[in-house]
């Protein structure tokens, strides 16, 4: 065990060394002890009552009398329609946590740095979520091209195929062939806000200022979103490569993967990958790109917020993880004001195949003049929940019934959410948008890191809006008026809809609430939250008017 | 609830920096200080003592005149002259008895700058001693 | 001090303006008599974009971005008073009126230099006071007995003016943001009190603040306008 001066010069030799200071500490006491937030403070020049305020910021951080390895039950969207709140009630010493990211396996139940799945008969271990099922369509894929492979998350697994070709090629043919190849190819962003990668990555490799930094995004906090745990857990190296090539194409010396704290498997594991990585000349010291760029693993703490790239950004620098305000971007003054690339998981994966089949290959993938593929993670009433790698513009239909097996026996589908919560609540009538941003954006809807929760016509679309917009207000940052105050007065209607409520005042207020917060929000939380509140209200008028209603 | 008060524009003066404040006032008398925005040197800054120490102005052991001590050493009320001679002669009976360097000045950190030559021409010149030295020097 | 020179000119509301050098929106329109509202602003501060009534509408820019944040760049058109931003902001500023309630809106001026500023606001915009009902936020600590500044966050509208102003001016670092969210409360470490704290009590918190959460306890106390709540005996400040 280390003492709190050793762990403070550990933490002198590293990047970014508040977050990891906070995990050490909270592993090896257990929780955050005032002892620990001094040590921290003098050690890296703080001001206590700063490094005090952050700590509170995140949810599974243990200031008071609680314990790491207390058990958290996943009380998310689809977890919640499997009764874990039932579950959490049972066991007194669980605390909560939001969507832990495994909503293909629910209940997860994280203990320290295991995860356990909850059925109603049994507890099982759960390190791993399932493999993605061969895609159902026969069609071609990307992202999950070789994932179902034999011992793909290894290195020896992952270069037995065509692993670190793409790299390969790129060092023989220089950064600006890497470049153009991305710029022709339409790959965009996966995380949600769809920005051109190639653009990206040229921002930054024109970018005055040094170090350049590339960060993988891997906070993944979207409600119903586990497509980027799966990548990384089956095809980690691909990732790897993604993040070595944006190196390679910007120039950057310095990486980061921003890991949510719910995934502490995977710490482990791309620590391995890493260090396969380094063995090998790929990163570190005078490595194969001339350069010494190495990757470092941050685990957030829990906070959805800190997914948004500004706040991630601050979240790294042990700043308060509040967003940023934009202009400037990342792309010329991120991670120290420094130009630096936030990509999200599946955009990186998406990269090395991209470069090893050509752009035209990439294009043609998508349905008429859309390019490319997109992870889709599935759960809830839903008899085959999974992530499955369909080309942008499929049928929402076909991937429901056809491939995720349709409803649960004997129930119809009601209702299904769009990017994870943030997208709120399409009717089953809608069921025939395609999925791709301009179809889903004529429902008032978005795909964003496209997690799709379904419901059955059992479900109460008034209790599942509550329960989004519960979601949205525990995560609200408090940076913004608008989302701060907004999110809490959705939450307090939605808990109190009922035969007493004035319903015109009750529609006025949510109505005003929503707009306000979809106008005038700082980032897209508050923005999301008013997705939700709106569908509700928009598609699913007769069971909001059920409840003013008084009960016959 | 509210009260009326009437607000003045002056300098703190418990430093050189020279914080432009307001003194807020009601029946003459000073209920509070407020920093002054427009205050070209502090900007609307202020610290601890410009900001909340100014009990002493109504205080009822702030001195309102000159005091010296009698024979059984009891302060009673004088007048300035007599007070600066007391004064006077204690500095010339130690400078007298100890020499020139016996007698040391410290200006306040109040004082302007031209005080502040005055006071050390009186040192130098007037006890011949260089021992002179200004609070806010630390 | 000296202004940084002209940078250039934008349309505001449909007049031509000039800005300086690394100006906002917000500023130059302010030094053009324009008068757009906030609440999180100190121009003394680097800008926050927490409120957000400061939003503008800005030709070919989606949505409404914060003016405070926004720099004013050669050829812009903005826009400050539409119906539509007059709209939003009014519905805005009754959700941040609801979110202490309306009773305590007027807070009597000996609080602090700011502390008329949101009820300014909302003789500006003139929002429905009785809208938005539900919790209010922050919790008041009467407990911190120091003589000078009390901590009345039940009127906090989270603007963080405090703790930015002690970081950025006072250069002290004593408050920060603890929680997050609607239950987001300014806090010293440990939620602890101001004297046990790295605290100077140079009082800038209290006189930037704009509701009177920080107010000036001991002009309070002097005027005995408004009785704050009493300061603990020695013997419980002991404790
Ligand atoms: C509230 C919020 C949460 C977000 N969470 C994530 C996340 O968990 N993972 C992610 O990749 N992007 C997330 N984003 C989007 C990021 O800000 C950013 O756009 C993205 O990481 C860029 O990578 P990309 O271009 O590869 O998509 C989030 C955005 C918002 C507004
Ligand atoms: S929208 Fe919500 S999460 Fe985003 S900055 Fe505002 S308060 Fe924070
Ligand atoms: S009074 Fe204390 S908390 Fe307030 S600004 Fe000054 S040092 Fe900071
Ligand atoms: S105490 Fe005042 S200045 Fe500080 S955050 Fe609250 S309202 Fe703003
Ligand atoms: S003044 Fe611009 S957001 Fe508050």
């Amino acid at each position: 065990m280390y003492s709190n001066s050793q762990l403070i010069e550990m933490a002198g030799q590293q990047p970014a060394p508040f977050l990891w200071l906070l995990d050490q500490f909270h592993r090896r006491d257990e929780r955050l002890t005032p002892d620990a937030m001094r040590a921290i403070a003098s050690g890296l020049r703080m001001p206590l009552a700063d490094v005090y305020g952050t700590a509170t910021f995140y949810h599974h951080l243990n200031l008071g009398n609680g314990s790491r390895s207390n058990p958290r039950v996943c009380t998310g969207p689809v977890c919640r329609l499997r009764g874990s709140e039932q579950w959490l009630a049972d066991c007194p010493q669980a605390q909560s946590m939001a969507c832990a990211g495994r909503c293909d396996v629910p209940v997860p139940i994280l203990q320290g740095d295991s995860t356990h799945r909850l059925t109603d008969s049994a507890l099982e271990a759960a390190a791993k979520g399932p493999l993605p099922v061969p895609n159902p369509g026969g069609l071609p894929e990307c992202i999950f091209e070789h994932i179902r492979q034999p011992h793909q998350a290894t290195y020896e697994g992952y270069t037995a195929r065509d692993g670190f070709q793409a790299l390969d090629a790129a060092l023989d043919s220089g950064p600006d062939r890497v470049l153009q190849t991305l710029d022709d190819s339409g790959l965009a962003g996966r995380g949600g806000a769809g920005f051109p990668t190639g653009r990206k990555w040229r921002s930054v490799q024109e970018a005055p200022g040094t170090p350049k930094t590339i960060v993988c995004n891997a906070d993944e906090g979207e409600p119903g979103c586990f497509k980027d745990r799966a990548i990384l857990e089956y095809d980690p190296y691909a990732v790897l490569e993604g993040m070595i090539l944006a190196a390679f194409a910007s120039g950057a010396e310095l990486g980061f993967i921003y890991l949510r704290y719910e995934y502490p498997e995977l710490l482990t594991q791309l620590e391995e990958a890493l260090t396969a990585c380094r063995t090998v000349g790929l990163l570190g010291p005078a490595n194969k790109l001339g350069s010494d760029f190495d990757i470092h693993i941050r685990r957030g703490a829990g906070a959805y917020v800190c997914g948004e790239e500004g706040s991630l950004l601050n979240s790294l620098e042990g700043k308060h993880p509040f967003p940023r305000n934009r202009p400037p971007f990342p792309v010329t003054h991120g991670y120290l004001q420094k130009p630096t690339v936030v990509n999200n998981v599946e955009t990186l994966a998406a990269v090395p195949h991209i470069l090893r089949h050509g752009a035209e290959w990439y294009r043609d993938l998508g349905r008429g003049d859309l390019v490319g593929t997109k992870v889709i993670s599935v759960s809830g009433d839903v008899q085959r929940p999974g992530n499955y790698e369909v080309p942008f513009g499929f049928p929402l239909s076909e991937l429901l019934y056809d491939w995720a097996g349709g409803p649960p026996s004997g129930s119809n589908f009601q209702a299904a959410s769009m990017a994870g919560l943030s997208g709120g609540f399409l009717s089953a009538n809608d069921f025939d948008v395609t999925l791709d941003e301009p179809s889903l954006r004529s429902c008032n809807s978005m795909l964003g890191a496209a997690g799709i929760i379904v419901y059955d016509d059992t479900r109460d679309m008034v209790d599942e809006t509550r329960v989004a917009i519960e979601f949205f207000a525990e995560e609200s940052c408090g940076k913004c008026f608008p989302c701060r105050i907004g999110s809490r007065r959705l939450r307090e209607r939605l808990d109190a809809v009922g035969p007493d409520t004035d319903r015109d005042e009750w529609l006025d207020e949510v109505n005003d609430l929503g707009r306000v917060m979809r106008n005038l929000s700082a980032c897209g939380l508050g923005v999301a939250a008013s997705f939700v509140s709106d569908s509700l209200v928009r598609n699913f008028p007769d069971q909001l008017e059920q409840r003013f209603e008084a009960p016959e | 609830m509210t009260a009326a008060f009437e607000k003045t524009r002056t300098i703190c003066g418990y430093c050189g920096v020279g914080c432009t404040v307001d003194v807020l006032t009601r029946d003459n008398r000073i209920i509070g200080i407020q920093p002054a925005l427009d205050g070209p040197a502090n900007e609307g800054a202020l610290c601890v003592k410009g900001q909340f120490a100014y009990d002493y102005v109504h205080h009822p052991d702030r001195l309102r005149h000159p005091m010296v001590r009698n024979a059984e050493g009891v302060l009673e009320r004088a007048t300035w002259k007599q007070a600066l001679r007391k004064a006077a002669a204690g500095f010339m009976q130690s400078a007298e008895r100890h020499g020139r360097h016996a007698v040391y000045g410290i200006a306040s950190g109040r004082t302007p700058t031209e005080a502040d030559y005055m006071m050390q021409r009186f040192m130098r010149a007037g006890f011949g001693t260089h021992f002179i030295d200004n609070c806010s020097r630390a | 001090m000296t202004s940084p020179p002209a940078a250039g000119t934008f349309m505001l509301d449909g007049r031509q303006v000039e800005f300086r050098e690394g100006e906002s929106v917000l500023a130059a329109a302010r030094r053009h008599g324009i008068d757009v509202p906030s609440l999180c602003y100190d121009d003394r501060l680097e800008a926050f974009g927490g409120c957000r009534l400061c939003a503008v509408a800005v030709k070919g820019v989606n949505g409404f971005p914060a003016s405070c944040t926004t720099q004013a760049q050669p050829d812009m058109e903005v826009e400050t008073r539409t119906p539509e931003l007059d709209d939003l902001r009014r519905t805005l500023l009754a959700m941040v009126v609801s979110e202490n309630g309306s009773e305590r809106l007027a807070v009597d001026p000996l609080r602090g230099l700011a502390s008329q500023e949101l009820q300014e606001a909302v003789a500006d915009l003139n929002p429905d006071l009785d809208r938005f009902k539900g919790a209010t936020s922050g919790s008041s600590r009467p407990d911190d007995a120091n003589p000078f500044i009390l901590r009345d966050y039940d009127l906090c509208i989270s603007c963080y003016r405090c703790v930015r102003v002690c970081a950025e001016q006072e250069g002290d670092y004593a408050i920060t943001v603890a929680g997050r969210g609607f239950g987001t409360n300014i806090s010293v470490e440990f939620d602890g009190h101001l004297r046990d704290s790295s605290c100077t009590f140079c009082g800038q918190c209290v006189q930037t603040c704009p509701t009177g959460a920080l107010a000036d306890r001991k002009a309070m106390r002097f005027a005995q306008t408004e009785e704050p709540p009493p300061l603990p005996t020695r013997k419980e400040r002991r404790t």
